[in-house]
């Protein structure tokens, strides 16, 4: 599902040019969950960006499902990230002046053509989301938060679900039901990237890939 | 989930900032369209004063032209043409030109390009004895009283019509001689029928007998010649004597011609004075409300632009704000997959409906506070004024102009908004 080939990616810092990613090779298998490790620092978000197609990287490759999306337009690879990939952040990112259901829909905006108000509803009461449907995100709890996000990275049916730190944020109760949700994804037939500092969330994932200074040590 | 909802509760969610931009584009096309509106309203009350000044004199003319026709009814003639070896001494000290000329010189007058001459009447003049009644000095004038030239010009009081064969007598004449209507008197040989006789005026027109011109050049061996002519000259056309003077000459080279000053002369050139200084106060009414427009147009010029660049850098500065408290949301739908030119057409739409209703309620606003002030300037306040204050001009230019500026101002901000990387913004949120 997502093939990371020698990756990548530096950057023009205040003291040089840094190598935040450095030959960085590693699969991710359809209904499998990878969970990325290492310090602050070590490059975990990066990769992460560059496999979300949201970031080129100088060197390598990040296929997707046997696509680059970096040989596409811009607008085009826009487009294959709102069909194929999923996004969970620590921070959540809702927007704020929408309810629960429209962050939901929110991704639909990039596919007009799509009807997912169904698969919207059903992503509310299965997330139980349901008595917060028209909550604005600052009346919702971190849990509720989070859950929202989740339900927004799955609306478009995403192959591949990037999660960089989902459960920084939550409690241990709200963490585990978040980890349960990836590993269901996964289960059922998608492909979960999670960066964590966490081992107890590390746990929940087939399998945890480590980075430090930007190099790949070992996957467990 | 559109576009369009997403501008709307957004706009929703920042109705401070929505506001402010509004407002600003209120304020900046109220005092575009309003100052325009004013500038209608000062030319439509500049027309009306001057209108309505021009209406005041003219009238006040015309009551002055009436009075100076009843003036000249009083005083008659204002003109005599003499011949032009007429001794002007001997004539004041005679009372009457012993000098001749040609009868025919009153055609060539009246055939003139002279528009101002109003009456023409060709007089012979002479003092003789009457022999028939005690041999007393008299003044026999045969007179013809000629048509207008203008048709509208009043005929002047004098002088007395006379039918061939018949006689009007002076006062005095009439006094001491006593004789009723339709007796017969001799002059010269030839009897006339009394027609009447003359008020008392005291001078030498008192001692005079009138008959008709063709008779008395007869009785005075002067065929087809007279020794005057009367004449008047009208008000309105050209109250300059000089140029009036050099004009009959021209055409009567043997002529001289005497003016007659009299109270409708007086009148003639005070009126003349009037109507110049009536001129002059029109003139310096209108010099005056163009001095104001201008300066108006100045303070509308500086002010205009003012406003508008004021206007345009709130809506910059707010839409910036707007960029960088979004910056996040922006990254996450882009994030989502929407596409650059979705993410213009977030700020661009707002932008765009900032400027339509603000440009909307601006001119509104603008043109019921200069229709308030027009009104206030005597405009009236009924629907004429409001269509005559009304330009499309003015409407079109501000729902043009105002979305546009708007569309304008946000570009560089929406701009930054689109062009932010994604990633960069997600990483420093993680750092955050």
């Amino acid at each position: 599902m997502l093939e990371i080939e020698n990756l990548d990616k530096m950057y023009n810092g205040p003291d040089g040019v840094l190598r935040a990613v450095d030959d960085v090779s590693f699969h991710v298998k359809t209904g499998e969950f990878v969970a990325m490790q290492g310090a602050s620092g070590s490059g975990k978000t990066t990769v992460l960006l560059c496999a979300g197609g949201l970031q080129a990287p100088d060197r390598g490759h990040a296929i997707i499902d046997g696509t680059d999306p970096y040989r596409m337009t811009p607008d085009e690879r826009a487009q294959f990230r709102a069909s194929n990939i999923g996004f969970v952040f620590q921070q959540f990112h809702l927007i704020p002046y929408l309810s629960v259901i429209d962050n939901v829909l929110a991704p639909s905006g990039a596919l007009p053509d799509q009807n997912v108000n169904g698969r919207a509803q059903e992503l509310i009461e299965r997330f139980n989301l349901s008595a917060r449907a028209d909550h604005k995100p600052s009346e919702l709890s971190t849990g509720e938060q989070q859950r929202t996000a989740m339900a927004r990275a799955l609306l478009n049916n995403p192959m591949l679900l990037l999660a960089d730190e989902p459960t920084g944020n939550l409690d241990k109760e709200n963490a585990m039901i978040v980890l349960n949700y990836l590993w269901e994804f996964a289960e059922s037939g998608g492909a979960v990237l999670m960066v964590t500092h966490s081992e107890e969330a590390a746990s929940y994932a087939h399998r945890t890939i480590h980075l430090k200074n930007g190099k790949l040590l070992a996957s467990e | 989930m559109t576009t369009r909802d997403l501008v709307r509760k957004e706009i929703k969610y920042h109705k401070l900032a929505f506001i402010l931009c509004l407002l600003s584009v209120i304020v900046a096309t109220g005092v575009f369209a309003g100052e325009l509106t004013v500038l209608k309203a000062h030319d439509i009350e500049t027309n009306s004063i001057l209108t309505e000044k021009e209406m005041q004199t003219e009238d006040e003319m015309e009551q002055m032209e009436a009075y100076y026709r009843r003036i000249m009814e009083e005083h008659g003639f204002n003109l005599l043409i003499l011949p032009k070896g007429q001794n002007l001494d001997n004539f004041y000290a005679e009372g009457y030109a012993s000098k001749f000329m040609p009868e025919e010189y009153v055609d060539r007058l009246a055939e003139s390009d002279i528009p101002s001459i109003a009456h023409l009447v060709p007089v012979i003049e002479q003092k003789i004895r009457w022999q028939e009644e005690h041999n007393r000095t008299i003044l026999l004038l045969g007179t013809q009283y000629e048509m207008p030239l203008i048709e509208s010009a009043t005929r002047p009081r004098s002088p007395v019509e006379v039918a061939p064969g018949r006689i009007v007598l002076g006062y005095e004449l009439w006094d001491s001689l006593n004789p009723e209507v339709g007796d017969t008197v001799e002059l010269l040989g030839a009897a006339f029928e009394v027609e009447g006789h003359q008020p008392q005026r005291g001078t030498k027109e008192d001692i005079t007998v009138w008959i008709d011109l063709d008779q008395a050049q007869s009785l005075l061996g002067r065929e087809n010649q007279i020794n005057a002519i009367q004449a008047v000259q009208t008000y309105s056309t050209n109250p300059d004597f000089s140029s009036l003077r050099e004009d009959i000459t021209r055409i009567l080279p043997d002529t001289q011609v005497v003016i007659l000053e009299n109270e409708a002369t007086t009148l003639a050139k005070a009126i003349d004075r009037a109507k110049e200084t009536a001129e002059f106060s029109l003139a310096r009414e209108q010099e005056d409300r163009l001095k104001l427009r201008v300066e108006m147009e100045t303070f509308a010029s500086w002010l205009i632009p003012i406003v508008a660049i004021a206007s345009m850098m709130l809506i910059v500065l707010l839409t910036l704000a707007n960029v960088r408290e979004r910056s996040y949301e922006i990254a996450i739908l882009r994030t989502l997959g929407y596409r650059s030119r979705q993410i213009w057409s977030l700020f661009l739409t707002k932008a765009l409906l900032i400027g339509v209703i603000g440009a909307t309620l601006g001119y509104i606003i603008g043109f019921l506070a200069a229709a308030a002030l027009g009104t206030g300037l005597g405009l009236g306040s009924g629907p004429e004024t409001i269509a005559a204050l009304f330009d499309v001009r003015i409407l079109v230019s501000v729902m043009v102009a105002a979305p546009g500026m708007s569309l304008l101002a946000s570009l560089a901000p929406a701009m930054v908004a689109a062009r932010r990387d994604p990633a960069d913004l997600l990483r420093e949120s993680n750092n955050a």
